[in-house]
């Protein structure tokens, strides 16, 4: 079977587990995630399909027994304990994504721009684009430039550019943490991830003692 | 002077009515009281779409 169709079975297979798959073009990808696959690679070679789980903590690429290699690297980083603790909120803003995202590091080491902390948005549809049926959308992140000591929680607003084209009941929106265990150099590691909740905006306001 | 407190306890039962997202826990995540926190794996694919 060709890969996106492995993808979109894993999917189902995991759809009662914390799991999410999304799928990027690697020749036109979006955000910074597409960093953590050549930061985590190491071979001399490389074929797509480009794969990382929790952000490069496992990476592999090109042909292999996809349904094996997969679900085993899903099942490893279920295995694993979060490293920070994620609330993320978001809404509507015209043609736009704004999330609210709280992080707080459980981790025990301090965040900054030392281990390239950052923290990212990513909004994908479920619509068939490439080769699943889960395109991202947008990826907009921002690095952690004030140290977050372990135990700290810190607050941040990211937004997305204006989406054009998406079905907006489809999307579908995950804020992560994730930061450089070797400091400038290796993989990255994803600490923790959320599936943000929609903020709804007031309903119309219903006054009906002020009716005549 | 009742029926300012009166009309004042009826917009607050309304506003708290109509602001129901903003009334319940809505952020994602590990809960309070929550066995164990679970970690959310990303699963992240780049394919050529040639």
């Amino acid at each position: 079977m060709v890969p996106g169709g492995v993808i979109d079975d894993l999917a189902r297979q995991y759809a009662d587990r914390p799991v999410v798959f999304v799928e990027q073009d690697a020749f036109a990808p979006i955000g910074e995630r597409i960093s953590r696959f050549w930061a985590a690679h190491t071979g001399s070679s490389t074929s797509t399909p480009l794969v990382i789980v929790d952000s490069g903590h496992q990476c592999t690429n090109g042909a292999v027994d996809y349904h094996s290699v997969y679900s085993g690297m899903v099942d490893q980083e279920l295995a694993r304990p979060p490293e920070a603790e994620i609330a993320a909120s978001y809404a509507r803003v015209g043609d736009r994504i704004r999330a609210d995202i709280q992080l707080k590091n459980l981790s025990e080491n301090t965040l900054s721009v030392e281990n390239e902390a950052s923290v990212h948005l990513i909004v994908y549809e479920d619509k068939h684009v490439g080769q699943t049926a889960r395109i991202v959308r947008a990826a907009p992140w921002a690095e952690i430039t004030t140290e977050l000591v372990p135990s700290a929680t810190m607050t941040l607003t990211l937004e997305t550019p204006d989406l054009s084209g998406v079905d907006w009941s489809k999307l579908h929106i995950i804020a992560l943490a994730d930061y450089r265990p070797g400091g400038e150099s290796g993989p990255y590691d994803m600490l923790q991830a959320a599936i943000a909740s929609p903020v709804a905006l007031p309903h119309k306001l219903y006054l009906p003692f002020l009716r005549r | 002077m009742r029926r300012l407190a009166l009309a004042l306890a009826l917009l607050c039962l309304v506003l708290s009515a109509s602001y129901p997202a903003l009334a319940q826990p809505g952020h994602a995540g590990p809960s309070e009281g929550a066995a164990a926190p679970e970690r959310l794996v990303v699963f992240e694919v780049f394919m050529s779409f040639g």
